[in-house]
């Protein structure tokens, strides 16, 4: 109407205009009617605009069939397993600590010890260079001889550890009864005593002193008690320079607490397995999807710490988890702290263990050392570390192994069935309907369906139909899926049909109820066989095991007022109608169907508010059909509308139509089949009074 | 002396040529009014004329149009009562002044002159399309073939020479202003098509070939000056005094070069419409009101050039025959309008001089743009101050809603 309208401006307003507009006023316009006669629209409505949402079949004789179908259930990995968030506490004492082997000597000279024998003493200092006989003497003291190793502890107290006393004779004469004692200088503790019978001449002797439970400070003294039969009257070489030399050499020190310049060790090196938490399911490989790592570290040592954690078994990229840090040295009495998350997506897990020979395993190697710093510090073996390292929100996107035996209870559960959303029928009868339901596995385990229920309301009639037959009483098998490949896949589904149909079960009657909701309920059960596989049941995170419903529907029926309801969003743009004085809009409907459509259009504004209507109750003729129900031509029907100003205004603020369609099969009573080259061809066309100016 | 101004009338004379005029009609030469015969003379003068002429369309529809009201079935229907196949409606105005001085034989003379004249042809079904809608074409073809438009606005000044021989017994004069022309506006369109209207209204189609020319539609103000020409008035008369004279008139002869900024449209296209295919009409439906868009690409070639309009020339050509002492005067005509669409007229005119003051008239006119059409005429003279009035209205009287045929003129000077 418009266009015609805007084609008849431009051309003829135009010209017209031309020989008249010379002549007119300058002010206002001439105005004068026009009746105008403009098609609006065309369309052909076929069997697939009226029933939406679905997949027609067509035959090679053009029967339509109408194929459906409609989710039901899943069943994904969550519902079979999750890992656990899983957390390793440990508090980890030092093993051993270790010191720094020392070694230091002194010598006593003969010249020391004939200063401490009274008389023959200072004779034999005088005939030094000379050859003569020294006399035996008995049981000569050196005194206290400090010993002064500060700069290397200043205490030690040790666990174990030993001491080894070497005694140099290098006087001319044996030496007998030596006895030799070692004492912290701070509070003369013994640290050390022993006693050698005899030391010849030129001779070395080693006593080995254990050390054990005792405190060694960096200042002892040492006293050394001796006796000597002397040169048995022999003359000899006198050098006051000869000495007795004493080496002490302590080793193999495992201190308790030790103030020290400690060497670069290992204070704690740990290879341990822990087991990730999952129920039911023992897995020997997974892979994630999403999920962290968090590591916590204390530490009580004063020393900065070098600290080593891997996780062997768990790869991104074939690369095992590794981290590397340094804890700070803790402020005597505090600890020292080192916290962070690591993303652990797309991380492998081998869950068989360090040997490969078990389930749900995770293996972890922890390292904690300390390096040569050469600065005195004080380590007990009472510090220790505490790790703390927690797996969270770990979701797999892969699993393998064995995934268990189980029952899965699938409650009652409610699908809308969206196909008949809009249709109602006073008397619907279908034949031939033929359903089947699918269970499509994508895991790699064996289970078994028990179908309990499967219920079609009609909630509009609030009429239930339960499917039941024999078809139903046996319980179907399903049948593991196949990875061929592994990871990442993709698995080969394993379907899984039961079909249905009218020799079986009251299918038929199911969905002539025109459901508008399915309700399902079953009992799964997991490898019923057990392990069959050796742990190699699989299962993807984006697989499950689904379950449908299809149905094929002939369109094969006979209705009585078989009643389609939709609404219809219109967009109308608001257009100046005031100079459209009346119109008569004209529905020209061709119909090819065998089927009396009974139509009513209502026109709603955005509150969904009826404001007027189009149509009313008025009916387009079915189409002829021979005495095979075949439909010979098209039956046209005419049904005018008019439009005043009021109902036009309605028109341009409709939000919203609602339509109404009820079909009833012709002739009445009879099965009748629709065709795919039915069509109902609608032209509207419209006359209207158009105000010129 | 000139005929103008032979004196006696009477009351009878008056009744019997009340239809009769002297050549003083709507879409006159105004100088043939101010020549005169004498050996000096000199005239200001002033002259407007306005006519407007059919042969379809009503004085009531023209005035109603004119006038802005409802047009309803009643006016319609009188229009379509005397559509033919070929309608015409025309329109012409002119205003202008000029001086004349004569002294012996020669003369000059200088005139500016405004005028503007447009004529159409129009096919009966598109009037009846264009004034009552297409639903009384169901199942027919509304013929849009032979429309023809020409319409122009111009103003001219001329400056010209007369000369006027005495010296025989038949005495004759000949004056010759060429002038220089503003073009102000011009439109000019001619068309053939036609629009067929299914008898279900389910389906148009339309077929139109148009071709257009206008001038520079950003200015069309009276100062517009949107195309330039020249154009040449010839005047020559001759005959024998107080027996019989002969007129000859050739008006605006020449043309106007419109300018580069001229518009000109062709449009070749036909156009079948049967309504918006909806694919599925249970989805959404989206009407859009305003498609007026997308047919100006689809329909219009447009363009910008100059072009050249031949300006609506006159010839007109007269004999009259002096009677009554000079007094009553008779006459016969031919005219022919230079613009497509008028058709050569035959005239007859008559003119008594009822005083010296007062000259009245009555013409009757076969052709033009209707087959019949009369006006009356006057010419008061008040010493130096004449002035000649003419209004044409008769048709409406005596033959009803058979045409259009308005006009009105006025021709006054100032002898010196």
């Amino acid at each position: 109407m418009i266009k015609y309208h805007t084609m008849k401006k431009i051309i003829f307003a135009f010209f017209i205009s031309l020989t008249f507009f010379a002549c007119r006023k300058e002010n206002g316009n001439p105005s004068w009617e026009t009746t105008n006669a403009v098609p609006l629209l065309r369309s052909s409505l076929s069997i697939d605009n009226l029933v939406t949402d679905s997949l027609l079949n067509v035959d090679a004789s053009g029967a339509i069939s109408l194929v459906y179908q409609n989710h039901l259930y899943d069943f994904r990995l969550d519902s079979l397993f999750s890992l656990f968030d899983t957390s390793i506490t440990r508090n980890y004492k030092l093993d051993s600590l270790s010191l720094f082997e020392q070694s230091f000597t002194y010598p006593i000279s003969l010249g020391d010890i004939c200063n401490k024998i009274p008389f023959i003493g200072p004779l034999i200092i005088s005939q030094n260079g000379n050859t003569v006989a020294i006399p035996a003497f008995p049981n000569i003291t050196t005194g206290e001889q400090a010993i002064n190793v500060d700069s290397l502890f200043q205490t030690i107290t040790l666990i174990t550890g030993f001491m080894d006393i070497t005694l140099t004779n290098g006087l001319p004469i044996d030496i007998t009864n030596l006895t030799f004692e070692l004492s912290n200088h701070s509070n003369g503790s013994l640290i050390a005593i022993d006693t050698f019978p005899i030391i010849l001449a030129g001779a070395t002797e080693t006593r080995t002193i254990s050390l054990a439970g005792k405190t060694i400070e960096g200042e002892m003294d040492a006293i050394l008690v001796l006796s000597s039969p002397g040169s048995g009257g022999n003359p000899v070489l006198i050098d006051t320079s000869d000495a007795i030399v004493a080496q002490l050499k302590v080793y193999d020190m495992h201190p308790l607490t030790a103030t020290a310049i400690w060497p670069a060790q290992d204070l704690v090196n740990k290879a341990q397995p822990f087991k990730l938490k999952v129920e039911k399911v023992q897995l020997t490989e997974a892979r994630l999807q999403s999920g962290y790592i968090v590591v916590d570290l204390y530490s009580t040592l004063q020393d900065s710490v070098r600290f080593d954690y891997s996780l062997p078994l768990a790869y991104f990229n074939g690369v095992p988890f590794y981290l590397q840090t340094i804890l700070p040295p803790a402020s005597p009495g505090a600890t020292s702290y080192f916290h962070q998350q690591f993303d652990f997506t797309g991380y492998r897990l081998d869950l068989t263990g360090i040997n490969h020979d078990t389930v749900n395993t995770m293996w972890q190697n922890i390292r904690a050392r300390i390096d040569s710093t050469g600065i005195m510090k004080t380590i007990a073996l009472t510090d220790s570390f505490y790790a703390n390292i927690g797996f969270i929100d770990l979701v797999p996107e892969y699993a393998k192994g064995y995934l268990g035996q189980d029952t899965f209870d699938i409650n009652p559960t409610t699908v809308n069935l969206d196909i008949f959303n809009n249709v109602n029928a006073d008397v619907f009868d279908l034949k031939d309907v033929k359903l089947n339901l699918k269970v499509n596995n994508g895991i790699g385990i064996d289970g078994r369906l028990d179908l309990k229920q499967l219920t079609s309301y009609n909630t509009k009639k609030n009429k239930t139909v339960n499917l039941s037959g024999a078809a139903l009483n046996n319980p179907f098998l399903i049948n593991r899926a196949i990875d061929p490949n592994g990871w990442p896949g993709p698995v080969t589904y394993s379907p899984t049909q039961l079909s249905l149909n009218d020799n079986n079960s009251n299918v038929s009657a199911f969905i002539s109820n025109l459901p508008d909701k399915i309700t399902t309920a079953a009992t799964l059960y997991t490898n019923p066989q057990g392990n069959v596989t050796n742990y190699n049941d699989f299962i993807y995170y984006k697989d499950g095991i689904k379950l449908d419903l299809d149905f094929e529907m002939p369109l094969n029926f006979m209705a009585d007022n078989l009643s389609l309801c939709d609404t219809v969003v219109a967009s109308i743009k608001k257009a100046d109608i005031s100079k459209i004085k009346s119109a008569v809009i004209s529905l020209f409907a061709d119909n090819g169907m065998p089927l009396d459509a009974t139509l009513s259009i209502y026109m709603l504004n955005s509150n969904n508010q009826i404001i007027d209507s189009l149509l009313h109750q008025r009916t387009i003729a079915a189409a002829p059909v021979d005495n095979m129900n075949l439909v010979t031509g098209k039956k046209l029907t005419k049904i005018d509308i008019a439009f005043d100003q009021t109902r036009m205004n309605k028109f341009f603020e409709t939000s919203y139509f609602i339509i109404k369609a009820s079909f009833t099969t012709k002739p009445a009573g009879q099965h009748v089949q629709i065709y795919s080259g039915y069509t109902i061809d609608i032209k509207l066309t419209t006359d209207f009074v158009y105000i010129n100016n | 002396m000139s005929f103008f101004n032979n004196p006696i009338c009477t009351s009878k004379i008056f009744a019997a040529f009340i239809f009769c005029s002297l050549t003083i009609t709507v879409y006159a030469q105004p100088l043939t009014k101010v020549l005169q015969n004498d050996s000096v003379y000199s005239t200001l003068y002033g002259f407007a004329d306005y006519y407007g002429a059919g042969n379809a369309v009503t004085n009531k529809f023209m005035s109603a149009y004119i006038k802005n009201n409802f047009l309803d079935d009643e006016l319609k229907q009188s229009v379509y009562d005397n559509l033919k196949d070929k309608n015409k409606l025309a329109y012409h105005l002119e205003t202008g002044i000029g001086f004349i001085h004569k002294k012996n034989k020669w003369g000059w003379m200088v005139q500016f002159q405004n005028q503007a004249h447009s004529a159409s042809q129009f096919g009966s079904d598109l009037f009846r399309l264009y004034f009552g809608g297409n639903a009384q074409f169901k199942g027919e073809t509304a013929n849009l073939d032979n429309f023809d438009f020409n319409s122009i606005q111009f103003q001219s000044l001329g400056a010209g020479l007369l000369y006027h021989n005495t010296s025989k017994k038949i005495d004759w004069q000949l004056a010759i202003m060429p002038s220089i022309v503003k073009g102000q506006t011009a439109y000019k369109a001619n068309s053939d098509g036609g629009l067929y209207t299914s008898s279900l209204s389910d389906s148009l189609y339309f077929d139109m070939n148009v071709a257009a020319n206008f001038s520079d539609t950003a200015t069309r103000k009276f100062s517009a000056w949107n195309g330039t020409g020249m154009m040449t008035d010839i005047y020559f008369r001759f005959g024998e005094d107080k027996n019989w004279l002969v007129t000859i008139s050739l008006t605006n002869l020449g043309n106007v070069s419109w300018n580069a900024k001229s518009g000109s449209l062709l449009i070749d296209t036909n156009y079948a419409y049967t309504g918006i295919e909806i694919a599925n009409i249970l989805d959404s439906i989206t009407l859009q009101i305003n498609g007026t868009e997308e047919y100006k690409n689809s329909l219009l070639n447009y363009t910008t050039d100059n072009f050249t309009t031949t300006l609506p020339s006159v010839i007109d050509m007269m004999v009259q025959k002096s009677f009554a002492n000079d007094n009553l005067h008779l006459g016969i005509g031919f005219r022919n309008v230079n613009d497509k669409v008028a058709t050569p007229q035959f005239y007859f005119t008559s003119d008594y001089k009822l005083s010296s003051h007062l000259i009245i008239g009555a013409n009757l006119y076969s052709g033009g743009y209707k087959p019949f059409s009369a006006t009356l005429t006057a010419r008061l003279s008040f010493g130096k101050f004449f002035i000649a009035p003419s209004v044409s209205f008769l048709e409406e009287i005596f033959r009803g809603n058979k045409g259009t045929a308005t006009g009105a003129g006025v021709v006054a000077g100032w002898r010196f």
